[in-house]
């Protein structure tokens, strides 16, 4: 459950700065039924868990940037690799099968996250739960006590989840990276075949059997220890920027022409 | 540790995290650590920096349940007495 209190100067935006299609997809869904809890709890998990494995047998991988990532997880820091919610599921699969470091991610603590995280920890993930609010501080402590504290250890984070606004990247990855690595490595990956889930607000991407698949990283971002708040934005949009042109080269690599935008536009909410 | 040093350390402390300008001889028990201006990132940076100054490690929902800087003081002198 999660929690909120004065507290919490981040608050979500404004609904009416939402778009419709966004708040269609957010929009609170009544409590499941036990039948659905069970199913999205342990079946689904299990059965992604099984269709990534043999689809990943299928895919050719074609990697772009490799000395960014080999750079990054081969030294002594250890690494936090950040890209958008809706390619994480391909690419957590990806991270997990190369097996130099020990990997922390995190998961909301929501029905959805419940799979989501069962799934990264059968991927060899430990998973850790938050999202906003309180809950979600003190998940974003737990894990840089995590990596800090685990020799050999990494951070995997999906910036702009848990809920979205999709492509606008949240400031945790930022204070993840000052207090561990000091560098944040942005990675996307496309495919020319894939199944897109446009009920989702992340537009999940799956690619198809036998997709010839983009994997691209991109240059990493140093992160100083102390900022003042004007840096702090400055290197949240820089990231958020690099996400979204890497994305772009992802698809244009694969040959994908996707319709909707990388990033989400806010409306103004209305004066008064 | 006595009261008045442990109000000393932590306005050092929340001064150097907190974005807002903080008058440190204003600072008082009754100080309302709302009027710290502490978003959800600056909470992480406290939660380290009084970890560091005080060898405590609080869990942000301990922080977000006090109001005043004197519940907070209260709360560390347990947490260095146990």
């Amino acid at each position: 459950m999660e929690t909120s209190s004065a507290w919490d100067h981040n608050p979500p935006p404004e609904a009416s700065a939402v778009p419709e299609a966004h708040r269609r997809t957010a929009r609170r869904r009544p409590p499941p039924g036990v039948l659905r809890r069970v199913l999205l709890r342990y079946l689904a998990p299990e059965l992604a868990f099984i269709l990534l494995r043999l689809l990943r047998l299928s895919w050719r991988i074609r990697e772009s940037g490799r000395p960014h990532y080999d750079g990054a997880v081969g030294g002594d820091r250890a690494p936090v690799i950040a890209f958008l919610h809706g390619r994480a599921f391909m690419l957590l699969d990806t991270i997990a099968g190369r097996r130099r470091r020990r990997w922390f991610s995190m998961c909301s603590p929501s029905l959805d996250g419940d799979a989501m995280a069962r799934l990264e920890r059968r991927l060899g993930f430990d998973v850790l739960r938050g999202s906003s609010g309180t809950n979600g501080v003190q998940a974003l402590v737990d894990m840089i006590r995590a990596v800090r504290e685990t020799p050999g250890a990494g951070a995997c984070l999906a910036v702009d989840g848990s809920r979205g606004p999709r492509g606008h990247v949240q400031g945790g990855i930022l204070a993840l990276a000052q207090r561990t690595g000091g560098s944040i490595l942005p990675v996307t990956l496309s495919a020319d075949r894939a199944w897109i889930l446009r009920k989702t607000w992340d537009r999940t991407l799956l690619a198809k059997p036998f997709a010839r698949v983009e994997l691209v990283y991109g240059e990493p971002l140093a992160v100083p220890p102390r900022l003042r708040p004007e840096e702090f934005e400055r290197l949240r949009q820089e990231l958020e920027a690099r996400l979204i042109a890497l994305q772009g080269e992802a698809d244009r690599r694969s040959g994908r022409a996707d319709t909707e935008p990388v990033r989400v536009e806010l409306a103004r909410a209305p004066a008064g | 540790m006595e009261r008045a040093e442990i109000l000393r350390r932590l306005t050092t402390v929340i001064a150097s995290s907190s974005t807002a300008p903080i008058d440190a001889d204003e600072v008082a028990e009754t100080t309302d650590l709302l009027s710290f201006g502490v978003d959800s990132l600056i909470l992480v940076d406290l939660i380290f920096d009084l970890e560091q100054e005080f060898g405590v490690r609080l869990r942000a929902e301990e922080l977000t349940s006090m109001r005043l800087m004197g519940d907070l003081i209260s709360h560390l002198q347990r947490r260095l007495a146990g």
